[in-house]
């Protein structure tokens, strides 16, 4: 857990792409609430190993918003069983579970179609939200933080884990 | 900054092979538990599966050993099956929709043994419960008599924990039968008390008519005026008018008497009316006795059994356990068969979850359908073997067009298993459910682990029948069961339920339920009432009159003085009343008699004097 914070921050006090950190969350937001299907954790772990993202952000951010799913599965249910059952929209979920692999992610389940519909919804916000703080973190907190003494400690680690082993 | 992470695709690519092969090496175990998690919810109760190998490329998979346990009867299965061979279409599995041609059930059996607990973890059944009600919220007629029958049930088993001895529910000596009975307020003593008071006013008012009649003085007078009489002189023919005269103041002096006599008669008609009463007091006072004896052991709050108290105590749980296991094949067909004209209108239908709710969407193909399960049955000695075959276990049946058939044959020596389930649902619900069972035991059918309190079932035999009939606004159940070659057994031999039930050696219990709409009618009836009664007036016979006896006793000790002084009142006023009306009776008889012989007298003189005065004629003239 300590490495995980410790690359983020690494990677925070760095120059690399903010864009990856928020693929990270992003990815993290769904894996954590589409889970009530396994096979979507498995789907979104393996678009995480392919995209070019910040692999502690997404683990983090997917244990954060599991947190938030308590929250969020209730309206999720509540908006996924008013697009699943839309008349209009009853052709396309027919044809969409006739087709293999795809019935596989539950999207035909309320809480799983609302949560990503909610998801869907909060990817710019978390897209803009996570590059503009990582920008002002570089730009007017990274010098400060450093000095804090936790920083100072995190970047020890290695060295007091070496040394325990 | 570069989309794919070159590494990525590496690591995608081992993981993703990671997979496969996890996959093709635990997809046993995955399955397995996931039809353990099925199997639990339907059942509510332990499923065991030795081993599950799938062969994806035969689309066949192949289930070992599959016992699920009764969750009324913890140690025993309520199926058994040596190996499952399930032939199923590849393709569909893709789309999530199971299509199975054909199943080979071999060694299928019921009833057979377990060595271990076949229960659930509370906290697991409570988790099937919460989402079974989430569930069960659609057909509300089913719920409505799920309920109802509930309820009835709940009424009947409270009644069950009746563990006392006949010396404990008819503890005389720890009742305190003095501090029951307060003299005051005791009827027998009140009627003692009433019965002197009257006693005595009865007597006087008697003597005081008595007095007031005057008859003593009456009867002197009447004397005084005969005497007078009496000293009329007849010497000769001149005086007979005179004494002819007098002769009529006699006859008139005897009406007056006649008077006295009446009068007298009607003071003895009083008294012999009190006569009666006093010889009636006894009588009265042991009824008011008998009043006090019933009012007292009211209040000594025998712990008396009702007989149909016991009846429905004892037949609660025969009939729920055959009504609840037909409801809960109603209940598990009703949860994953919908009725067609449902499905046909929405277009697509809800499943719950236990996070939301799964939309299926009414496709050209049911989601699950397995078109035939052929059966065979267990050679093993222990439990029954059954055999049959289950045709078109259909999901979505209004798409196949076709009903679900059940029928499963058992037997084995003089137990027989039958079951007949035509479950149609292809448009409207016209379901019928057919269960039989001859010479299975009390403990094959869970009445073992009734819980009768003390008391339990050791031994019987079962025949039953229970037919169901549901379509979408009405369910109907009829069962009969007959119960034969019972024998309780209790940890106290002394309860008075044991001794009660000891003498049924037999039993039937006839049940029925309908429910249409929201109105739910439930009879029961059973033929032991008569014999429950019997036996409880024996049992109860000899205490309750023991009982009796003391309370009789104690109540005769409280009263004995008031009741001997009442005694010596009343034989003392009978006598007193009889003495007197004997004595008047006496003196008007004998006035009478005197007058007579005074009128005798007269009359002798005149007919005397007529004589003499003739014979003096017929003298002269012959002179």
């Amino acid at each position: 857990m300590i490495k995980t914070v410790k690359k983020i921050l690494n990677f925070l006090n760095s120059q690399a792409d903010p864009s990856q950190i928020a693929i990270g969350a992003i990815l993290g937001l769904f894996a954590a609430f589409l889970s009530p299907a396994f096979f979507n954790v498995i789907f979104i772990f393996l678009i995480a190993l392919l995209l070019n993202c910040n692999f502690g952000v997404f683990f983090v951010c997917t244990g954060l918003f599991k947190i938030l799913t308590m929250g969020v599965d209730p309206i999720g249910d509540i908006i996924g069983k008013w697009i699943l059952t839309q008349d209009f929209l009853l052709p396309l979920w027919k044809t969409l579970s006739q087709i293999p692999i795809l019935t596989l992610t539950n999207f035909n389940n309320t809480v799983i179609m609302g949560n990503f519909i909610i998801g869907v919804i909060f990817i710019p916000l978390i897209w803009i939200i996570t590059i503009k703080s990582v920008e002002y973190y570089r730009k007017n907190l990274r010098d400060k933080v450093k000095k804090f003494k936790i920083m100072q400690i995190l970047t020890g680690v290695d060295l007091i884990e070496r040394g325990e082993k | 900054m570069k989309i794919i992470r070159p590494a990525g695709v590496i690591f995608f690519s081992v993981v993703l092979i990671l997979i496969i092969v996890f996959n093709l090496f635990f997809l046993d175990i995955f399955i397995k538990n996931t039809l353990i998690k099925i199997g639990e919810e339907i059942f509510k109760a332990k499923v065991e599966i030795k081993s599950v190998d799938i062969k994806l490329l035969k689309s066949r998979m192949e289930i070992k050993e599959l016992k699920i346990a009764d969750k009324d009867n913890e140690f025993k299965n309520i199926f058994e099956a040596e190996k499952i061979v399930f032939d199923y279409e590849f393709v569909p599995l893709l789309t999530k929709k199971v299509i199975i041609d054909n199943i080979e059930l071999a060694g299928f059996a019921t009833g057979t043994k377990r060595e271990k607990s076949g229960r659930l973890p509370e906290k697991r059944i409570k988790e099937i419960e919460k989402k079974e009600k989430k569930q069960n919220k659609e057909n509300k007629i089913f719920n409505a008599l799920v309920d109802k029958v509930g309820l009835i049930a709940e009424k009947e088993i409270k009644k069950l924990p009746l563990t006392k001895t006949i010396d404990k529910a008819i503890s005389i000596k720890d009742k305190k039968i003095e501090d029951l009975i307060k003299k005051e307020e005791l009827e027998s003593y009140k009627v003692i008390i009433s019965s002197k008071t009257k006693i005595s006013e009865t007597k006087n008012n008697i003597e005081n008519k008595i007095n007031s009649l005057n008859i003593q003085k009456r009867t002197d007078e009447i004397k005084k005026k005969v005497d007078k009489i009496k000293e009329v002189k007849i010497v000769g023919a001149a005086d007979i008018p005179m004494a002819t005269a007098k002769l009529k103041e006699l006859d008139e002096i005897k009406n007056e008497v006649n008077l006295v006599k009446k009068d007298v008669d009607s003071i003895k008609s009083e008294s012999e009316e009190f006569i009666k009463f006093t010889g009636n007091i006894p009588k009265e006072i042991n009824l008011a006795k008998e009043k006090d004896i019933q009012m007292i052991m009211a209040k000594m709050d025998l712990d008396i059994l009702n007989a149909k108290d016991i009846e429905t105590a004892l037949i609660g749980p025969i009939w729920k356990s055959r009504i609840d296991r037909i409801l809960h094949i109603i209940n598990t067909v009703n949860k994953y068969i919908p009725a067609g004209k449902n499905t046909k209108k929405k277009r697509y239908y809800e499943v719950v979850r236990k996070k939301g709710t799964d939309i299926h969407f009414i496709a050209d193909n049911p989601s699950f359908w397995i078109k035939n399960i052929k059966i065979s049955k267990s050679d093993k000695a222990d439990g029954l073997g059954i055999s049959g075959q289950i045709t078109d276990l259909c999901f979505e049946q209004n798409i196949i067009n076709k009903p679900c058939v059940i029928e499963l044959v058992g037997k084995k020596d003089n137990k027989f298993f039958n079951a007949f389930l035509k479950i149609d649902r292809i448009d409207n619900i016209k379901d019928i459910y057919l269960i039989k069972v001859y010479g299975l035991t009390t403990d094959e059918i869970g009445l073992k682990n009734v819980d009768y309190g003390n008391i339990k079932f050791i031994n019987g035999f079962v025949n039953a029948e229970v037919k169901a009939n549901m379509d979408d606004n009405k369910i109907k159940i009829d069962g009969d069961i007959n119960i034969s070659g019972i024998r309780f057994d209790a940890n106290d031999k002394q309860d008075i339920l044991f001794t009660v039930l000891s003498s049924i050696e037999n039993m039937k219990v006839v049940f029925n339920a309908i429910a249409i709409d929201s109105k739910i009618e439930f009879n029961v009836n059973s033929d032991i009432l008569s014999r429950i009664e019997q036996a409880l007036k024996k049992v109860y016979g000899k205490k309750i009159q023991e009982a009796h006896n003391e309370i009789e006793k104690q109540i005769g000790n409280l009263t004995k003085s008031e009741n001997e002084i009442l005694n010596k009142l009343s034989q003392q006023s009978l006598i007193d009343i009889k003495n007197k009306i004997n004595e008047l009776t006496k003196n008007t008889n004998s006035l009478d008699t005197y007058i007579e012989n005074i009128k005798n007298e007269i009359t002798k003189k005149i007919n005397d004097t007529q004589k003499g005065t003739t014979d003096k004629v017929l003298k002269g003239i012959f002179k």
